[in-house]
């Protein structure tokens, strides 16, 4: 029972079924329509209350039948023997607080826009990768290339502000 | 049509449609990365363009993506894109039989005639479909749109209540905003960023090209069986193409008929022209030991599928796959309506999209033959380095659209909904399909009954919309009844195919 409630589909489909009830809630308190019979809030509450009922379809069936059927990150099917054990969220979580970091640098203009996407990408690529020397030079190769070009391509062609830009 | 086709005759469409073909190419031969993610990428730069050249652009890299599966399918044991998994049971044994070069050529020569026969029925049924469709009445159209949610649910592979989750959750996120009819604001918890809604390039892109990101990202030590290329029999003989004359005609009208099906896509396409390739075949048990028919059935029916699919995007505004989905975004970004009145508002864009499709078949062709050696180089470039190109990619692309934050905000949302809807065994098809689908559906439902002083009845006892709602409703039930009878899958990342 306990391996069901950590499963992935479990917990995903009962944030779904929350969100449901959260949309059909706020839909409920819409006013009806003037110049429509429906109003506003007829299509949520439809779609809510559809979600709810086939969310909670999969929870029982998860639970009465799935038993032990799903992991929480699941290996690709294609993956054997060492491949499989090898693969890790490891990268991926690096990666995703990675990415916050540098959409925040960029929300809160930390630094010049070439700035932050060279560490950015040099940094991700070392996650994704791991540390070597030949990876590193290339990596940050890559990523002054990718930070100049973009830059003046945004900045000059399509005049789009991006931080340290003007 | 034959201006549309000599429109393209002019340098900056050929530009566009080499750029288009020839990135199309690279981004499907590079495994992880798919048309659907290029094509929704490409989406910021087309803004700045005319709807003409967005549309050439987008749609002759659409034309690519699905060629540029073939050689990592073939080369690497590794489908470039979804719809090239069918071609990686013939393709790469045959490859690693020594003929690399016979296993590509079958695959282009395919995929090229696959393309030519779709584009005969995309230039032929569009029209008179379109002409059919401006006759439906509101509650017909809207019938019509749960007939879509009910195939991609049911036919688009795995979970059928799983498929139906998503395709529901993309309407319900349309939600939140402006009510379209009444002008109220609905559904924003109080956040103002939500009064103009989730716009359709953030969810995009998060959905599909940063989910993807994120699964790769996972994924980084997989290991890939390589085939040495030569690029020795890469053109088919005559004697070669009349062995596979049926066998092409055969599959290039099943996935063309599979493309006109909303929604359903390029995958579902070619394993079923690979089934009807294997049980017309005189010789069955090659078919996964290099077999040129498989290899054949499933180039030639995935390709066509792409014009099969833009039949019903141009006449009636519904999406034959998530790449199209993404297209009827383009197209209502450049303040284009897709659907019947297309052919009478704007003529010029439809005829552009039939000539751009016919013309980008050839270059797909000859780019394909001409640039093989360069495709299978780059198609090793490892995804380390490519990922994080792509998401500064992202994040740029989707800051531009509106210079604001919350956009790149909702594309991260959202990239980790659809990363963890995938992980659960949920297939992402049909969410595009409903957050594309959802305003029509809501607007033509208030609209009938708005017609009909809020009587719902006529939506069920007029013969095209019952008939539709009753087709729904078989195929949910069909393919629910398939599915309670087959044993259980137990892997749910494996279920569904992306189309």
């Amino acid at each position: 029972m306990k391996h069901v409630l950590r499963s992935a589909e479990f917990g995903v489909t009962l944030a779904l079924l929350l969100a449901s009830v959260l949309f059909l809630v706020d839909s409920l308190k819409l006013p009806g329509g003037e110049f429509d019979p429906l109003g506003p809030g007829a299509a949520p509450e439809m779609v809510a209350s559809v979600l709810i009922v086939l969310c909670t379809i999969v929870l029982i069936r998860s639970v009465l039948t799935g038993l032990g059927r799903y992991s929480s990150f699941p290996a690709d099917p294609s993956a054997t023997g060492n491949d499989a054990a090898e693969r890790t969220p490891r990268s991926l979580i690096l990666f995703f607080c990675l990415l916050v970091a540098y959409i925040l640098a960029f929300q809160y203009e930390a630094a010049h826009f070439v700035a932050i996407t060279i560490v950015f990408v040099f940094l991700a690529t070392i996650a994704l990768r791991g540390w070597d020397s030949r990876s590193a030079l290339v990596s940050a190769a890559v990523a002054v290339c990718l930070s100049v070009f973009l830059f003046f391509a945004l900045t000059r062609f399509f005049v789009i502000r991006l931080p340290g830009a003007f | 049509m034959i201006d549309g086709i000599l429109g393209t005759f002019t340098w900056f469409q050929m530009a566009f449609i080499l750029a288009g073909v020839f990135s199309g190419i690279v981004v499907g031969a590079i495994p992880g990365l798919t048309g659907s993610m290029l094509i929704a990428l490409s989406l910021p730069i087309t803004f700045h363009m005319s709807p003409l050249h967005a549309t050439t652009l987008l749609v002759a890299m659409y034309v690519g993506s699905i060629a540029g599966g073939l050689i990592t399918a073939t080369l690497l044991r590794m489908p470039g894109s979804p719809a090239a998994v069918m071609t990686t049971l013939d393709g790469y044994p045959l490859a690693k039989s020594g003929q690399p070069g016979r296993a590509l050529g079958f695959g282009i020569t395919a995929s090229f005639i696959g393309s030519l026969i779709a584009w005969v029925a995309l230039a032929t049924i569009s029209e008179p479909l379109s002409e059919l469709a401006v006759r439906l009445t509101p509650f017909d159209y809207f019938a019509l749109v749960m007939m879509a949610m009910a195939l991609i649910a049911s036919v688009a592979g795995g979970d059928v209540i799983k498929g139906l989750i998503t395709g529901f959750l993309g309407m319900l996120v349309t939600f939140p905003g402006i009510d379209p009819s009444g002008g109220e604001v609905r559904l924003t918890f109080g956040a103002n960023d939500l009064i103009g809604g989730f716009k359709l390039l953030p969810v995009l892109i998060g959905v599909f090209a940063v989910s993807q990101i994120f699964a790769d990202a996972l994924d980084m030590k997989s290991r890939r069986e390589t085939v040495e290329f030569t690029g020795r029999g890469m053109f088919m003989s005559f004697r070669d193409l009349k062995e596979q004359a049926v066998n092409l005609v055969r599959s290039s009208v099943v996935g063309t008929f599979i493309g006109i099906l909303p929604g359903v896509g390029a995958s579902v396409g070619s394993a079923l022209a690979y089934l009807f390739a294997r049980l017309g075949s005189k010789t069955p048990e090659r078919f996964g030991k290099g077999s040129e028919e498989g290899i054949v059935a499933s180039e030639a029916a995935n390709n066509a599928t792409v014009g099969g699919a833009l039949i019903p995007l141009i006449s009636l505004g519904i999406p034959g796959s998530v790449t199209d989905a993404i297209l009827i975004g383009a197209l209502t970004i450049h303040s284009l309506q897709p659907g019947p009145l297309l052919f009478t508002t704007n003529p010029d864009i439809v005829w552009n999209v039939i000539g751009v499709y016919f013309v980008a078949t050839f270059v797909m062709f000859g780019l394909m033959l001409g640039l093989i050696r360069l495709y299978v180089r780059v198609s090793m470039i490892p995804k380390s380095y490519l990922l994080p190109v792509i998401m500064v990619f992202c994040v740029v692309g989707v800051f531009s659209l509106n210079n604001t934050m919350f956009d790149v905000w909702t594309m991260l949302v959202f990239g980790v909904i659809g990363f963890l809807l995938e992980r659960a065994g949920f297939n992402l098809g049909p969410f595009v399909i409903g957050f594309v689908l959802a305003t029509v559906a809501e607007a033509k439902l208030r609209q009938g009954l708005m017609f009909t002083g809020g009587d719902i009845m006529p939506l069920f006892t007029e013969p095209l919309s019952v008939g539709m709602l009753v087709i729904a409703l078989a195929l949910l039930v069909w393919s629910l009844w398939a599915e309670h009878r087959r044993k259980p899958s137990k892997e749910p990342g494996s279920e569904g195919l992306e189309t």
